[in-house]
């Protein structure tokens, strides 16, 4: 009853979009747009890039879209969040409403990734200076986040360790995890049970099942970040593995909850253009100021988004709280290509193994 | 339902002038453009998206998470409608014996939470049955348990959930019935001896058939296709087909697959439906349940 509406209202405001843009497009200014780089395809006069508002909208409009702007001097129109089905109807009907969007792991690569994302032109990133494991051939990190472990203060002793997740008899009480990331839940479970970060393929979905089995009756599924937040600030679980974002803004807005890095599982906050989007040469400039050093750490001055860029400069006043400034721990990069791919290849059999023990 | 409301009036079918056919006109075309459209063109890409045929309903059938979805579905509805019946059937026999005022005011009472969104309703649902919520909060703090009891993210939660939307259904069709029925009838059972509760059981209880069937039937039809309360409220582990669908489309892009499952929860409704229509007189049961003759 809600996604209809939204869709419609969506729908309303990309036509006002287009028919106050049409009489501007149209405008013959044969004047090529002056611009300091020397391109060899004349850039658009404005992209469409998904930012979704709120604080991390803000944030990403002053660190990613003005300094595109300055630099070229094209205007970024902010559009609503697109869905992997989304992309795919864009793509389909060639009726492209954005030109840099957020795709999800399993589009990426291939075989969706082909279908329906540009290839990223590497030419114009330096590869060498971005975290390993966060870029594939179709999008690219434009910052990180991961799944950490969030627990309650005043429920009993801190946590050490990943493994205690699991130890319902030290630490009795109710867990979360998120109800549709498979791939986060069932490498949580891997990590616990002694698998090593580099050995988690090919998946052994029904050892993690097993690990989870032991904690089954305690799990509370949430299937937002705001859902899980809500969850641990209430006190409903003891623990949960969420959005280490969300569980360090939950510790500064005084709730007695703190965050525990080992056993992280990052993922890439991937960019990409769609498949034969008429701005696509724009779209690819956009990117690569995205995650360049320079451009990449201003995000971290306002959101505890990491930097894919490790030559980025990062705001120290919270170095502690981006996931990459805890690498020395156990952590995985859930997004990196061999896993996506292995996950992507796997879908049907692994969201119906997982879905089926839920549902058990 | 407002399908049903509209099929109610007889007497429109029945002498149509040629000038009055001509202004139904252009409410058709509205539906064959923005409903008949649609709908043909998702049931043409659930045979033809990825590859033509049956792949996508042989997947469904042969996914055991797929049947569960299906079987939770159907139960979660079923339950939800009995309780909903229970608790209409008690609301409405209220509003019946009970004088002018109190009847409008418990009328008021029941159509009026109709007006906020079913998201709003959901959420405040959400406050009251979670572990740190009202019932529980109140229920530890007097000291009658002192573990939460299990009243969210349940199977349970979804069935209040949709008894907490779905009353009004049941609500109105039943107490239309009720005050429809010949209280004579009532008098001349007891005036032969018969006990309140066989006047009841025998004359009232049956009378009442038209309403409660209509009632169930709308609600269990209108339940099997809930999201946003099971999305708020369920467990998370047994999906309702419509989050399912969701999770194809949005999650996986997979639309020739979710529109698959979205006919096969269709024909569920129309076979739903259907099935009724053997046992009762969907269109007269509608029309007794609703006033109009």
């Amino acid at each position: 009853m809600f996604k209809p509406k939204f869709a419609v209202l969506v729908a309303i405001v990309m036509i006002l979009v287009v028919t106050a843009c049409a009489p501007t497009a149209a405008a013959p200014t044969t004047a090529p747009v002056a611009t300091p780089t020397t391109a060899a395809a004349p850039l658009a006069k404005s992209i469409v890039y998904t930012n979704t508002g709120g604080d991390w909208g803000t944030c990403s409009a002053k660190a990613f879209e003005d300094t595109f702007t300055q630099k070229y001097g094209v205007k970024v129109i902010e559009g609503p969040a697109v869905d992997d089905g989304q992309l795919r109807a864009m793509v389909d009907t060639s009726n492209y409403t954005e030109d840099v969007v957020f795709p999800s792991v399993g589009f990426v690569v291939d075989p969706l990734g082909a279908k329906y994302l540009e290839p990223i032109d590497y030419t114009q990133i330096n590869q060498s200076e971005l975290v390993p494991g966060t870029f594939t051939k179709y999008a690219v990190a434009q910052d990180l986040f991961s799944f950490a472990f969030g627990y309650r203060t005043d429920k009993g002793a801190a946590p050490t360790k990943w493994e205690d997740f699991f130890d319902t008899t030290n630490f009795p009480g109710k867990r979360g995890l998120v109800s549709w990331d498979y791939t986060t839940v069932i490498i949580g479970a891997l990590l616990a049970d002694g698998v090593a970060p580099d050995k988690l393929l090919p998946l052994d979905y029904n050892r993690a099942f097993k690990k989870l089995d032991t904690i089954k009756q305690d799990i509370v599924w949430y299937d937002t970040g705001s859902a899980g937040q809500n969850l641990l600030t209430t006190g409903e679980v003891r623990f949960i593995q969420l959005y280490a974002n969300r569980i360090t803004s939950s510790r500064d807005g005084g709730a007695p909850v703190n965050i525990l890095w080992d056993g992280q599982i990052i993922q890439a906050d991937y960019i990409g253009i769609p498949k034969g989007d008429p701005n696509k040469a724009t779209a690819m400039k956009f990117i690569a100021n995205d995650v360049s050093k320079d451009v990449n750490g201003l995000f971290t001055m306002c959101e505890t988004g990491a930097p894919s860029n490790t030559k980025a400069t990062i705001n120290p006043a919270k170095a502690s709280d981006f996931p990459t400034s805890h690498l020395d721990q156990r952590y995985v990069v859930s997004s990196n290509p061999d896993i996506a791919s292995y996950v992507a290849q796997h879908v049907d059999e692994i969201s119906n193994a997982f879905n089926s023990w839920k549902g058990k | 339902m407002h399908e049903f409301a509209a099929r109610s009036s007889r007497t429109v079918g029945r002498a149509l002038r040629p000038s009055a056919a001509l202004l139904l006109v252009p409410g058709l075309l509205a539906i064959l453009i923005l409903f008949l459209w649609p709908l043909g063109q998702m049931v043409f890409f659930s045979f033809t998206d990825p590859s033509v045929g049956f792949v996508n309903y042989q997947r469904f059938f042969q996914t055991s998470s797929e049947i569960t979805s299906l079987v939770t579905t159907m139960k979660v509805s079923f339950i939800a409608t009995i309780l909903c019946a229970i608790v209409g059937y008690i609301y409405a026999y209220t509003m019946t014996i009970s004088s002018r005022l109190i009847s409008r005011l418990l009328m008021v009472a029941v159509v009026l939470p109709m007006g906020v969104s079913i998201l709003v309703r959901t959420f405040s649902l959400q406050a009251i049955l979670r572990d740190t919520g009202l019932i529980n909060q109140t229920l530890i703090s007097i000291g009658l348990i002192t573990q939460p009891l299990p009243l969210i993210r349940n199977q349970f939660a979804v069935s209040v959930g949709i008894i907490s939307m779905e009353l009004p259904f049941m609500v109105l069709p039943l107490y239309n019935n009720m005050v429809q029925i010949n209280k004579k009838l009532l008098l001349a059972g007891e005036g032969l001896g018969a006990t309140p509760l066989r006047v009841f059981l025998d004359i009232f209880f049956p009378l009442t058939f038209p309403g409660l069937l209509a009632g169930c039937l709308i609600v269990f039809v209108s339940s099997l296709g809930y999201y946003v309360v099971p999305q708020l409220l369920g467990g998370g582990g047994q999906l309702f087909l419509s989050q399912d669908i969701s999770n194809w489309v949005q999650l996986q892009a997979e639309f020739g697959y979710g529109a698959a499952i979205g006919v096969i929860l269709l024909i569920l409704t129309l076979g739903t439906i259907l099935v009724a229509s053997i046992f009762i007189n969907i269109d007269k049961a509608f029309s007794q349940s609703t006033g109009s003759k």
